[in-house]
């Protein structure tokens, strides 16, 4: 094998260079969860992992819900996801992360 | 004596013929100069407001603000050498060959006239100041510093010293070096490192980042990680580098270094070193407790 293949190999086997990030949540809209990003799918993603967890915990507090019961309007499974949409691994632990996680059947 | 006496009054007198004459043309024209200077002062901050409305670069608002005020000023002076009865055309005429003339010698002279490494907007280093180029006049350059400071520093002085200008390069390598302990793993010190720098996005991928052992240093081994990032990312993507590398350093069990001196106290019966410092030192009590 060539080295240039050779380092193909290694390359697409590598981390992958991220474009930026998005927080996604589900939110409570006619009885109905919705799932949803900011920035919006068609805006530019942010590109510092660092503000974007900032901004996901900041919402995260800010949305957290009083009760057990859902009621519209309600936010919940606040998380961090990449240019693709993947779930992104909490830059401190280098593990999982989701903000008011509640379980969507 | 009475000869001169006499000239100096015939002088007086002509003057005052002179003011009689044209005196109201006189004051009317400096009306016009004082009122057209003042008008024309503010018809150009007016102007130049207007132009940063429309988001314009400031190096072109700066130019067209300046041609702008020097045609307010040529028509101005027109309007008050009218009223003193000269033609306007006199003076647009000269204003003309004087704006030829120095045309000519700017194009001819160029390479050979000192001039300023750099332009409105770019963002300079010059001596301790980092900032961004507000404004050059003749005798100043305004650079506004990233936390918020206005500095006017002589152009004399920059002229002299070396400058940085980051206009001219769009990335700016980033070098961070940790050092972690001697007892740390640092394959996997390298390996997180080199993982930290691949996924994040405002790390350019040509040139590529790599991470070096950069010195067996007293108190740690030393790792250098070098990328690079676009100039107006350089600053927040070092800043979020150095937070993702300590908790993920953190995490992974990497112990972070800090100064620190190892002691070693040496005990025996004989050719004890420690106890011949405290024999020579005259400490017995410490003989004691170590013996």
């Amino acid at each position: 094998m060539k080295l240039v293949e050779a380092m193909k190999v290694i390359d697409d086997g590598w981390v992958r260079r991220l474009k930026g990030f998005r927080v996604h949540f589900q939110k409570r809209e006619n009885s109905q969860w919705a799932t949803d990003y900011f920035p919006g799918q068609k805006a530019q993603p942010i590109t510092s992992e660092i503000s974007i967890w900032e901004l996901a915990r900041r919402f995260a507090e800010a949305t957290k819900s009083e009760g057990p019961e859902t009621t519209d309007g309600d936010i919940v499974n606040i998380y961090v996801v990449d240019d693709l949409g993947n779930p992104v691994k909490f830059y401190a632990t280098n593990q999982p992360k989701i903000f008011n996680y509640r379980e969507i059947g | 004596m009475q000869k001169n006496l006499t000239k100096q009054v015939d002088n007086f007198k002509e003057f005052g013929d002179l003011i009689t004459q044209y005196g109201d043309d006189i004051i009317l024209a400096l009306i016009v100069l004082v009122a057209g200077l003042i008008a024309a002062k503010l018809l150009a901050k007016l102007f130049r407001l207007t132009l940063q409305r429309l988001r314009l670069k400031e190096a072109f608002v700066s130019m067209a603000t300046n041609i702008f005020y020097i045609m307010l000023l040529l028509l101005v002076m027109a309007a008050a050498l009218n009223h003193l009865g000269i033609e306007e055309t006199l003076l647009f005429n000269a204003a003309g060959a004087a704006i030829l003339a120095s045309a000519l010698l700017i194009i001819l002279f160029r390479p050979y006239i000192p001039h300023l490494p750099y332009k409105t907007g770019n963002m300079i280093k010059a001596g301790k100041f980092l900032g961004r180029v507000e404004g050059v006049d003749f005798f100043h350059t305004r650079l506004k510093t990233f936390d918020g400071k206005t500095v006017f520093i002589p152009n004399v002085l920059i002229l002299k010293a070396p400058i940085t200008n980051y206009h001219f390069t769009a990335s700016r390598q980033i070098k961070l070096v940790i050092g972690i302990s001697y007892s740390s793993d640092l394959l996997k010190a390298k390996k997180t490192l080199s993982e930290i720098l691949a996924e994040e996005p405002r790390v350019l991928n040509k040139p590529a980042a790599r991470v070096y052992v950069l010195n067996l240093a007293e108190s740690c081994v030393e790792i250098t990680a070098r990328s690079w990032a676009k100039n107006v990312d350089y600053w927040r993507t070092r800043c979020d580098l150095l937070e993702k590398i300590k908790l993920r350093f953190d995490h992974e069990g990497i112990a972070i270094a800090f100064p620190q001196q190892d002691v070693h106290l040496y005990q025996g019966d004989s050719g004890n070193c420690g106890a011949a410092l405290f024999d020579n030192l005259g400490i017995e009590e410490s003989r004691d407790e170590i013996g």
